[in-house]
């Protein structure tokens, strides 16, 4: 199912993070807005980056170009669910 | 994978895992791998195997076994190649290198390879995770393990694959 609403996105965005980055589930659901991504989790290299990313693609049934992905996107968890809001809900 | 195998022979049924040419322990440099190189590897290996053959694939694997008269074939989490590509031009893309996670893919694989698409004929089941919003014959619970950045495990995934494979391939020993 494809999400609707922002708060779906970011649920959908939490579980890929879980997932692929294999985090606890106290962590991800300690995630917030601010909360870090690139460069402070260390699960996420850029390998992981790739998996994460392209997951997201196929759960919320968008297209990223990787053009689109830079440092800003991923800076935190809050800049990830707007940048996939923004693909998904339009 | 392998430990899927190992819980399908204590179901009673004999599996072999190939090792494709330019892949595993294969003699064939990764550069030197064609994607109907491997088509025709797959299906040369199937003739060895006495008996019906069964084939189970994951993800891209599904690409390979078009060659071969299967009695089944059994998916998990089924790609296309158009999918494929993207993902490893996206692995190539982030690491700012020319090759793939280490290692060097020609382009005349990765032009093959976008074109191909799952044999969708004959006894097919497709298996995905709950997670995908794709259409299944049966969704699991379980995480996409193939988008760690290391090989990862997971018992009561690999037990629910293997249980899911043993069902399918008792449907037709009948």
């Amino acid at each position: 199912m494809i999400p609707e609403g922002k708060p779906e996105v970011d649920a959908t965005v939490r579980a890929v993070l879980k997932d692929v980055l294999a985090l606890s589930d106290e962590r991800v659901a300690a995630f917030d807005d601010t909360t870090p991504l690139f460069g402070a989790l260390p699960e996420l290299d850029s390998m992981a980056v790739a998996g994460v990313l392209t997951e997201i693609e196929d759960r919320l049934g968008i297209v990223i170009d990787d053009d689109e992905v830079d440092g800003d996107m991923l800076e935190t968890f809050g800049a990830l669910t707007t940048f996939a809001a923004g693909k998904t809900l339009v | 994978m392998i430990d899927v195998l190992r819980r399908l022979a204590a179901h009673g049924f004999a599996a072999a895992l190939p090792d494709l040419p330019g892949a595993g322990e294969s003699l064939m440099e990764t550069a030197d791998a064609m994607l109907q190189g491997w088509r025709a590897a797959f299906a040369a290996a199937c003739t060895q195997i006495t008996g019906p053959v069964h084939i189970c694939a994951w993800r891209s694997g599904v690409l390979i076994d078009g060659e071969v008269a299967a009695a089944s074939r059994w998916y998990l989490s089924p790609q296309s190649g158009e999918a494929l590509v993207h993902e490893l031009a996206r692995l190539r893309h982030l690491s700012g290198g020319a090759d793939v996670a280490g290692n060097i893919l020609s382009d005349e694989l990765l032009a093959s390879l976008a074109g191909a698409q799952p044999t969708t004929a004959g006894k097919l089941r497709v298996v995905r995770l709950d997670s995908d919003t794709k259409p299944a014959d049966r969704k699991l619970p379980g995480r996409p393990l193939w988008r760690g950045s290391e090989p990862e495990t997971d018992a009561a995934f690999q037990k629910a694959v293997a249980e899911d494979i043993a069902a399918w391939i008792t449907g037709f020993c009948g």
